[in-house]
């Protein structure tokens, strides 16, 4: 203790009424002008050393700066401080007060909130690095720093992660993308499997330095770029999910039949849409009617067809041993769903959903097929869409599952989005941690309020305040809730914001110098 | 350059004496010889068998007369033969330990080429070049045979304007519940024309290349919703500016012996009605030279242990070849009793169908009642009650013991 005393100084004391979790810091004037405290710091609070012989830490959560000497009452404007010149250095009446969040001492490796308050009057320092090493710089993977002490890496636990579902909430631009990207490259290198379901095909250059552990597969697929195609049999989709991929409304009832019909049909032999065709073309015959919904149906055909990617025979497989597959230990699987409509990318997400949570079952219950290799974690971007709160979503049921039950089965979630409020309470509620960078609509922070119980007011109130990449990280993953600025990521990544301007600029360029045409621009990899 | 034409032919299974005929084995060999001499009017490039030539890995000298006729007329024509090995004509591990199977022979002859495990090219003068991959069976272990054969010939395979065949023995998704190997994996590698044995049934997916004739003939019941047995005639067609090849699929289809499955439906029926009125229905769908299947349907009135000889059902069937009955009938195992209770249909299921004595049902009946409840909803309660009332029932032993009544064994011990 006294060693911690000669290098670092009492900042300020223990004011007012303390509670265990809560206390006010009156905060010593000079730091006012020198290096005051900032939101999010952590401090160390001295308790009585027989009751907590260590330093219990506190973060800074709310900072108010009065001056008792300047009477409000009499200040009409400049003119008044003028007046106020004569009584001279008005700054001795200045008072720095910190709200301090009680986090917690670190006892045997365990971080444990003290159940009484610190006596008024307590001593309160700048937060030792060491203890705040010890409390942050434990897990697996690096994040970032904390953002009000940034010589302390911030590290998660990747158990936390994959085990009990991370969400990752920020406003477009906020940082998500990058997050992710710093997290899973890690997760690779260590030796995980990762899935991501890629909705604008931002992640597409992490393959660029990474040849061997990321596969990318997108609709059409692209050999000489390694891209594999998605591809899925047809006859894993359900009577509903056809409703759905073929766009066939409620109130075709006719339509819907027909099709029920034919599917019946074809069902017991491999099937593919030529089988279906001529499914809804006999059952028509036999039926002798719904001559009209069978040219209504083979014109709603047309365009998923065209597709490729619900097929006869052919489906991605879930695990392989040499060849290539969703779920393999250090892969990176993207699942680039530019381009496609809502309702084949939810389908999509379904499907794949589906595959690794049945997987999940069977590498838990040791079966002898069709098991993931290896434990995995499915990140679904732009969540919202594919676990909507009010609208229907066919990958909605099964990720509700992977987040009620995945855990059991070694299949982790990790949801990210820039609508919280949109995404399903029960995907969002199962999440044990969150990463949630800026959010500055008042419905998402609600949704946030009530999701992460790890959250407090105090925190959510400063998410429209934060800067880009800065986050508030709670749950299992950290040992307490930090914020944290999130490394950036090294390397390129598809979502990087578009300089239009810049674009506009060049492009005009380019026409006046009738070199380049401004299509050729667009071979840049951005997705714009 | 012209266009290629090749025969895709699987499962000929020559030598199966299937329901123990010889006019089976014939049928196997006839079919084929038939396929091939269909082959033979279309005047193809090349003939691939994926596997399953013959039926079995130590085939009968009358088996192999059999391949030697077929393939001898591809000689004569000029028309080379690839095959693979399958799982019912070799083993790999045998033919290894014991110098060779089946195919080895047809090699040595000159009848065929035995692709093991390699790519082997197709080159004729005036005629574009082929290369065939070909795989053996591997089951599961196929994905892993494959992806090593494909890195050993990469740049055989890459070569520009060649058609690129796979010939694998194995199901995939889709084919049977336990495949062995995805289709997705087959089709990584852009080959034109996958030709698959092993799955017995006519498959074709035209978008994935991927392709199955099916059995020469029938193997199993479940092969006869398909009456059609046959091969694949294709024609090959180089798209030079595409870089790719069309394909174009015909089946040639063989005469077999007609096969008819049909069920016999008696309705509510008594044991001793069954025979008569099952041969008339049977006598109704004979067929000269046909293998017919009846399946008897409906409910047995009485005696539950009634023996039903379907084979005096068959004989009713006199210009077929074979008729098979199954016995599909259920069984009353109860006396049909208006609001019998549960007690009252336990008590009869013990009695009369485990011939319980009277004296004991009682206890039985409890046990039954505990054991229930007990797979029901685990009771620790329960189990422990069931526990001792199965106790009793080992106890006599002990009682009988007690009394002054000595055996010879317990005398023995003394
Ligand atoms: N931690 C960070 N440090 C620095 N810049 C960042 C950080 N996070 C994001 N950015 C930048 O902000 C922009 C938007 O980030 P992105 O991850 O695409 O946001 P989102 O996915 O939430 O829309 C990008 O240009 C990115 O480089
Ligand atoms: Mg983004």
């Amino acid at each position: 203790m006294a060693k911690t005393k000669s290098t670092n100084p009492c900042i300020g004391n223990v004011i007012g009424e303390a509670r265990p979790s809560m206390v006010y810091v009156v905060v010593s004037r000079e730091l006012i002008r020198q290096k005051p405290l900032e939101i999010g710091e952590f401090v160390a609070i001295s308790y009585p050393e027989q009751v907590i012989d260590s330093p219990v830490l506190g973060m800074v959560t709310k900072l108010s700066l009065q001056n008792i000497e300047i009477p409000e009452s009499l200040i009409r404007g400049p003119e008044s401080f003028e007046r106020l010149g004569p009584l001279g250095d008005l700054s001795q009446g200045e008072v720095l007060v910190a709200q301090v969040r009680i986090v917690g001492y670190i006892d045997n490796g365990i971080l444990i909130l003290p159940r009484f308050p610190p006596v008024p009057g307590a001593k309160v320092r700048r937060a030792p690095l060491k203890i705040l090493q010890q409390v942050f710089g434990h897990g697996h993977i690096r994040l970032g720093v904390l953002r009000a002490n940034r010589e302390v890496e911030v590290r998660i636990d990747v158990n936390e992660m994959v085990r009990r579902h991370i969400a990752l909430l920020a406003i477009t631009g906020g940082g998500k993308g990058n997050t992710v990207a710093v997290a899973i490259t890690q997760i690779i290198k260590m030796g995980g499997s990762v899935l991501v379901i890629d909705p604008h095909n931002e992640y597409h250059t992490l393959k660029e330095k990474r040849k061997k552990q990321v596969v990318i597969f997108s609709e059409t697929g692209d050999a000489s770029k390694g891209i594999r195609p998605i591809q899925f049999k047809l006859d894993n989709f359900g009577t509903y999910d056809l409703f759905d991929i073929l766009r066939i409304p409620t109130n075709a009832t006719k339509q819907r039949a027909l099709l029920r019909l034919a599917l019946h049909k074809v069902q017991g032999s491999a099937w593919g849409w030529n089988e279906l065709t001529s499914a809804i073309s006999e059952v028509a015959d036999e039926e002798n009617k719904y001559r009209e919904q069978v040219i209504a149906l083979k014109e709603r055909m047309i365009e998923a067809r065209e597709l490729k990617i619900f097929d006869k025979s052919r489906e991605i497989p879930l695990s392989t041993i040499s060849g290539i597959s969703l779920v393999k230990p250090r892969q990176l699987s993207i699942i680039s769903l530019s381009g496609l409509r809502l309702e084949v990318q939810q389908a999509i997400v379904k499907r794949i959903a589906q595959k690794v949570y049945h997987g999940g079952i069977a590498w838990r219950t040791e079966a002898q097929t069709d098991k993931i290799a290896c434990p995995t974690l499915l990140v679904v971007e732009e969540a919202h869409n594919f676990a909507p709160a009010q609208t229907f979503a066919a990958s909605l049921e099964i990720l509700k599952r992977i987040a009620a039950e995945g855990r059991k089965f070694g299949v982790g979630l990790c949801i990210v989005s820039q609508r919280p409020g949109k995404v399903h309470s029960d995907v969002l509620s199962q999440c044990n941690s969150f990463v949630v960078l800026r959010i500055v609509n008042p419905f998402d922070q609600q949704q946030i309020r009530q999701s992460a119980e790890a959250i407090t007011e105090d925190l959510i109130e400063d998410l429209p305040g934060l800067n880009v990449g800065e986050a508030v990280i709670t749950g299992s993953i950290l040992r307490a809730p930090a914020l944290v600025k999130i490394d950036k990521f090294v390397g390129k990544l598809g979502g990087d914001d578009v300089d239009i301007v810049g674009a506009w600029s060049t492009a005009t360029e380019s026409l006046a110098s009738g070199k380049k045409s401004a299509q050729d621009y667009d071979s840049d990899s951005d997705p714009f | 350059m012209g266009e290629l034409r090749f025969v895709h032919m699987a499962d000929l299974h020559l030598g199966y004496r299937q329901y123990n005929l010889t006019e089976r084995l014939k049928d196997f060999g006839k079919a084929a010889l038939h396929a091939t001499e269909k082959a033979l009017e279309y005047e193809p490039d090349f003939v691939l068998v994926a596997g399953d030539i013959f039926h079995d890995s130590r085939p009968y000298p009358g088996a192999i007369r059999q391949a030697l006729q077929i393939f001898t007329k591809f000689r004569d024509a000029g028309i080379p033969v690839y095959a693979i090995r399958g799982n019912h004509d070799a083993s790999y591990a045998r033919s290894e330990r014991l110098g060779g199977d089946a195919l080895h022979l047809l090699e040595d002859v000159g009848l065929i080429t035995y692709i093991r495990d390699k790519v082997v090219t197709f080159e004729k003068k005036g005629k574009p070049k082929a290369c065939i991959c070909g795989v053996g069976y591997y089951g599961r272990n196929t994905e892993q045979k494959l992806t090593e054969v494909l890195k050993q010939n990469k740049a055989l395979l890459e070569e520009k304007g060649v058609l690129k065949i796979l010939m694998a023995h194995v199901f995939i998704e889709g084919m049977v519940p336990q495949y062995d190997i995805s289709a997705y994996i087959l089709t990584q590698e852009n080959f034109d024309y996958i030709a698959l044995g092993h799955y017995h049934g006519y498959f074709r997916d035209d978008n994935a290349r991927l392709y199955a004739p099916g059995a020469i003939e029938h193997t199993s019941v479940s092969e006869w919703d398909d009456p059609d047995r046959g091969v694949n005639l294709v024609t090959a067609t180089p798209q030079i500016k595409a870089k790719s090849w069309t394909v174009d699929v015909q089946r040639l289809t063989v005469p077999t012996r007609p096969k008819k499955a049909f069920e016999i439906n008696l309705g509510v029926i008594e044991a001793h009605e069954v025979e008569p009125q099952a041969r008339e229905v049977v006598k109704q769908h004979d067929e000269p030279g046909a293998i017919l299947r009846g399946v008897l349907r409906g409910r047995l009135r009485g005696d539950t242990f009634a023996f039903i000889n379907t084979s005096n059902i068959g004989t009713a069937a006199t210009q077929a070849l074979l008729c098979n009955i199954t016995n599909e009938l259920e069984t009353t195992t109860l006396s049909i009793k208006e609001e019998a209770t549960f007690e009252e249909v336990i008590e009869e299921v013990l009695r009369k169908q485990l011939g319980i004595k009277k004296t004991a049902v009682k206890t039985w009946k409890l046990l039954v009642t505990d054991m229930m409840e007990i797979l029901k909803e685990n009771q620790p309660d329960t189990v422990s009650k069931a526990l001792e009332r199965l106790d009793k029932f080992t106890t006599p032993k002990k009682k009988r013991s007690k009394k002054p009544k000595r055996t010879h064994a317990q005398e023995v011990e003394q």
